[in-house]
């Protein structure tokens, strides 16, 4: 035995298992277990001496079901979870004891009373499908319901006085109901009564008691038997079951079974009076005293409990026909809900890995080869996100764009987080809401992902966003496929008695009270969300407007035209910021009203992750996760909402869908119209702009100047056919013809800039000596200019740094940015021309003058 | 560590008050009783000795020694026995022998017509974290190692009497049952891996977890003097392991 490095934990207790434990199990545990069932023990007897039949062994009598598992054993048999392979779903089969099933007569009396039992058709009532019997055994086909039963809670202890009233009117209905039918239940006891996973409360076994138990012998559980119930069967009415849910309820109410001479349960627990008396008249042991129908039980109970608080919804909606799932289910539907999980979390999970690598790379790229990247341009695609991309004049200094990246990989993997989960989660068929809540946010990320690529030339990252879109779309579809939920309920995790009764107990009331303040966080962290968003888009259409036209340092091959490029800012604030802030706001605020579940946990999620309300959508949606998990919200968002869930959510992501297409069409309008306008309406070049415009070849020979460099690092403009200096323009004047140097000390980056017309590219330096046909030479020369556009070059790596220029007119220069000076502030560049407008060359150089 | 599960429980005779008056009276069964007994529980005795600083050969000698005086003395002292638990009288018992040891500044004799108990000293060093600071104090300890080596025994016996039966794989798979709450057990899961079907598993899981609490129970009730204190005892251990 030696000591692991780290000690393992204790499954059950979770501290570290000491070194020395025995058998490698948790000693505190192992004693605390032998302590918590010498208590148990003592009342629960010995366990079945005997395992009832194997599913196994049941298979070959039940060909039609797959008997997949046996859900215990009663006084009156053994019941096994099947399914019904025919209608794919999932039945509870009763075998009934064997030992009466030798009687005289047994089959006939029983095709009897299951023929009366099966015309028992209520949502309270477990319905019965089929009967019969097959070697020997007499079995019942019922509903399977899914949940658990009241003896489970009771084992906890006592319940509170308003959940237990909140039990018996539905009990009470269903009683009466039979009783109208002429049908007594007798052995109504809280094993019978059974608790669905949508809360409600159905009635177990109804008439069984008295199909086992021969005619004329007493049958029933002892504690639960009326009086009357030890005589003489024909003295039995409807009257016994009042009789036995007035026991069911003092036990609920108190913990404890009514003694012989019974003790009113104020007098054990802290109790309305009036509960006692009614109480009390229910195990009256003369049946004339009791409620004489269990209808005027059922209004008395509903009167005491109204006055502590609204009763339950009466009934909840019937019973969603089994045939409806059945039909939906026919198509193998679990494999098709498992495919789109799995994509899903396939998709997510790649995405995510990429996004970190990627923003990795590019975060590595920025900081140490950074002047191999001085465009932010050449990042990847994706960090035109980022709002200082791609415009020169925009950048930021290194740590605010580390700190935007940081940002921006957190929420984008908060982001793919949920439909990964969620992918998880639908591929065990659990949790059905969160499952469309991952559609929907995956469908939220498809689109905004599209929107950010440039639609014009989807590229890999555009493909990619299209995928997403596709699978969140695909997996929605199928979760919200009718059947589905019924799917996923049956495969869910055992609830616990607790959260059960508190699905069945939920008062509206109390679950508007707990999404009151995180709705309302919600709403706040929207409203900021929805400011931001649209401050954001006004400050981008005022900057548009100051600097319209100027804005630099596009990539040389030419990526967004400028005023497209700026209105795709605005465009995303609204789509990733404004957009899922509505849909928090409408989540929330229908949230409030306890309407739209899936609506509002898709706006909790989508509060967590959109950025710029962060802090305060964060914890007001982690606050409303938690809330809208607490089974007794979930079951009053139901009881509020009877239509199907997720229908909200489907709206929504439709109605997001249609704005996003719109709102990408419009790009891709604007991308393919605005150049070809432009060109349209400036080119050819006018004459008027330069009248000294001559014929001649230039001259080839060299001219070094020098311009001042002025405070925000743009020197004077130059007309390089003219010679003329004009003094720096500012960015709103950039209109005068000219090539200007601007030299950002941040970014130690250098760029010439062709106002108004000129042209200009980034060349490598020994074309100053001999210029070849580059690929920088070819664009230039296929490039028209056009008065009012601004376009420029970002030069690269150590001085000097070459470009090529081409005029309004159309000649084509070369020029060398020599050095900076910082006394008086200077750039020094000598420059040349190469070609004229037609094309030919420039004639040979002279000497160089200054 | 192997277990000595060999020694069949003989619970009628093993209440350990009755054993000692038997080993007193010169019952030789008794007298192999209380070495059994002892057997059992001798490490953590061994342990609290080098706690208080011993070295290894005197914290042999001393454990050795004192169970050659324990058959002596048993009956003789402390009369009313610590309320009955084995566990405190033995210490108490020990503590006075080292006292009376260190006093006399003399080595007993070994034996003394009593065959040495062969223990095995060098798994009695396991884990002894001498220099790790405790705050807990000795006392606290040797209580805590007790209720160890009773649980120890305890799954010995336990699983001895599963491989009787024939279902070694199968302790092996339900032990953990023996610590999870009922609603924990992933019954299906067990059925799975045991081939059994669920129902089987579920009389399997409460058979052994039966079994368990009557060993449990008949050891704990071996080292008291009146059975009715098992359920005191039991919070006591437990006390002292979930600290």
């Amino acid at each position: 035995m030696t000591a692991p490095i780290a000690p393992p934990l204790c499954p059950d207790c979770g501290t570290p298992l000491p070194p020395e434990s025995p058998q490698a199990l948790c000693p505190a545990c192992l004693l605390r277990q032998a302590l918590a069932s010498r208590t148990l023990v003592a009342d629960s007897g010995d366990p079945p001496p005997l395992p009832p039949p194997t599913p196994e062994e049941m298979a070959d009598k039940f060909p039609q079901f797959e008997i997949t598992s046996c859900l215990g054993r009663g006084g009156m048999g053994v019941v096994y979870k099947a399914r019904q392979k025919s209608l794919n779903r999932w039945v509870a089969i009763k075998i009934l004891r064997q030992d009466r099933v030798g009687e005289e007569k047994f089959a006939e009396r029983f095709a009897r009373e299951a023929q009366t039992l099966a015309r028992l058709n209520h949502p309270n009532i477990v319905t019965v499908f089929d009967y019969g019997e097959t070697a020997g055994l007499f079995y019942i086909v019922m509903e399977f319901v899914d949940g658990v039963n009241l003896r489970d809670l009771l084992r906890d202890g006592k319940l509170a006085p308003k959940q237990a009233l909140a039990i018996v009117p539905p009990i009470c209905e269903a009683l009466q109901y039979a009783h109208d039918k002429g049908i007594v239940h007798r052995d109504i006891k809280p094993e019978n009564l059974l608790l669905d996973r949508d809360g409600r409360i159905k009635i177990a076994d109804f008439g069984i008691a008295a199909l086992v138990g021969a005619g004329g012998e007493a049958a029933g559980t002892p504690p639960y038997m009326a009086p009357e119930q030890a005589g003489t069967a024909a003295e039995i009415d409807h009257r016994a079951d009042i009789y036995a849910l007035g026991v069911v309820l003092y036990e609920m109410l108190t913990g404890e079974r009514p003694t012989k001479d019974v003790v009113a349960p104020s007098r054990k627990v802290q109790l309305d009076v009036r509960i006692d008396e009614m109480v009390l008249k229910a195990l009256d042991k003369t049946p004339e005293l009791r409620y004489q129908t269990a209808g005027e039980f059922r209004r008395v109970v509903e009167t005491l409990a109204g006055s502590a608080a609204e009763p339950p919804a009466a009934t909840p909606p019937p019973v969603p026909p089994p045939l409806v799932a059945a039909q939906a289910a026919a198509a193998n539907p679990d494999a098709a809900i498992k495919a789109a999980a799995i994509a899903m979390m396939i998709v997510s999970g790649l995405s995510s890995v990429v996004l970190i690598f990627g923003s990795l790379i590019a975060g590595g790229m920025i900081l140490f080869v950074r002047d191999r990247v001085v465009s932010v341009g050449s990042l990847p695609r994706w960090a035109s996100m980022i709002p200082v991309s791609n415009h020169g004049t925009m950048i930021l200094s290194h740590a605010a764009l580390m700190s935007l990246m940081v940002l921006w990989i957190v929420v984008v993997l908060l982001g793919q987080v949920v439909p990964f989960l969620a992918g998880v989660q639908m591929s065990r068929l659990r949790h059905y809401r969160f499952a469309i809540a991952g559609a929907v946010v995956m469908i939220v990320l498809g689109l905004t992902g599209g929107v950010l690529q440039t639609p014009g030339a989807p590229g890999f990252a555009g493909t990619w966003a299209l995928v997403e879109l596709g699978v969140g779309i695909w997996a929605l579809v199928v979760v919200l496929r009718p059947g589905t939920k019924a799917l996923f309920a049956a495969t869910a995790r055992p609830v616990s008695p607790r959260e059960q009764l508190a699905v069945t107990a939920a008062d509206p009331a109390d679950a508007r009270q707990w999404v009151a303040a995180p709705a309302i966080g919600l709403m706040v962290a929207s409203g900021l969300n929805l400011l931001l968003a649209g401050g954001l888009v006004l400050a981008l259409v005022m900057l548009t407007l100051l600097r319209a036209g100027p804005f630099p340092a596009s990539p040389p091959s030419g990526g967004m035209v400028p005023a497209a490029g700026l209105l795709s800012l605005p465009l995303v604030a609204l789509v990733f910021v404004g957009l899922p802030a509505l849909l928090t706001f409408i989540g929330a605020w229908r949230m409030r009203r306890l309407k739209g579940y899936g609506l509002a946990v898709t706006a909790a999620i989508l509060a967590i992750i959109t950025p710029p309300g962060l802090l305060v959508g964060l914890a007001f949606g982690i606050w409303a996760l938690m809330v809208l998990a607490r089974p007794d919200v979930q079951a009053a968002f139901q009881r509020e909402q009877s239509r199907a869930t997720g229908r909200g959510c489907l709206l929504a992501g439709f109605a997001l869908l249609g704005v996003l297409v719109l709102a990408i069409l419009v790009i891709i309008g604007l991308r393919l119209l605005l150049p070809h306008h432009r060109t349209a309406s400036f080119s050819p070049a006018t004459p008027q702009v330069h009248p000294q415009n001559s014929p001649t070849p230039l001259s080839g020979q060299v001219i070094e100047r020098s311009l001042a460099l002025n405070t925000d690092g743009t020197s004077d403009l130059l007309d390089p056919r003219s010679g003329e200096v004009t003094p720096a323009p500012t960015p709103a004047q950039w209109t005068i013809p000219g090539l200007f140097i601007h030299r950002d000390a941040a970014l130690v980056e250098t760029m010439l800039t062709g106002a108004n017309g000129a042209l200009a590219q980034e060349s490598r330096a020994d074309q100053w000596d001999h210029l070849s046909n580059t690929q920088a030479l070819a664009t230039l020369r296929a490039s028209s200019s056009s008065q009012g556009m601004t376009i420029g070059a970002v030069g690269h790596g150590d001085l000097p740094q070459t470009f090529l220029f081409k005029t309004l007119t159309g000649e084509i220069g070369i020029l060398q940015v020599l050095r900076f000076s910082d006394n008086p502030r200077s750039v020094t560049f000598r420059y040349k021309w190469v070609e004229d407008a037609a094309g030919q060359p420039a004639s040979k150089p002279a000497e160089a003058i200054r | 560590m192997t277990h000595p599960a060999s020694h069949p429980p003989f619970f009628a005779t093993t209440r350990w008050t009755l054993v000692c008056d038997a080993a007193q009276g010169g019952d030789t069964r008794a007298v192999a009783a209380l070495g059994d007994l002892f057997a059992t529980y001798w490490q953590p005795l061994y342990r609290y000795a080098r706690r208080l600083g011993k070295s290894r050969e005197d914290a042999e000698d001393l454990v050795q020694g004192f169970f050659t005086h324990l058959i002596e003395q048993c009956a003789l002292r402390d009369t009313d026995r610590n309320k009955g638990r084995f566990r405190a009288f033995l210490l108490a018992s020990f503590n006075h022998w080292i006292i009376n040891s260190w006093k006399h500044a003399s080595r007993q004799k070994r034996g003394g017509g009593i065959a040495p108990l062969s223990f095995d000293w060098h798994s009695a060093e396991t884990g002894l974290k001498l220099e790790v600071a405790d705050e807990r104090s000795p006392d606290r300890l040797f209580d805590r190692e007790w209720a160890l080596t009773l649980l120890e025994k305890v799954l010995g016996e336990l699983e001895a009497a599963c491989r009787a039966e024939g279902g070694a794989a199968q302790f092996d798979q339900l032990k953990p049952c023996l610590t999870a709450d009922s609603s924990r057990i992933p019954y299906a899961e067990l059925a799975a891996g045991l081939g059994l079907s669920e129902g089987a598993a579920r009389v399997a899981v409460h058979r052994l977890r039966k079994r368990y609490r009557a060993f449990l129970t008949a050891e704990i009730a071996r080292t008291l003097a009146s059975p009715a204190a098992v359920e005191e005892e039991m919070r006591a251990l437990f006390a002292v392991l979930a600290e």
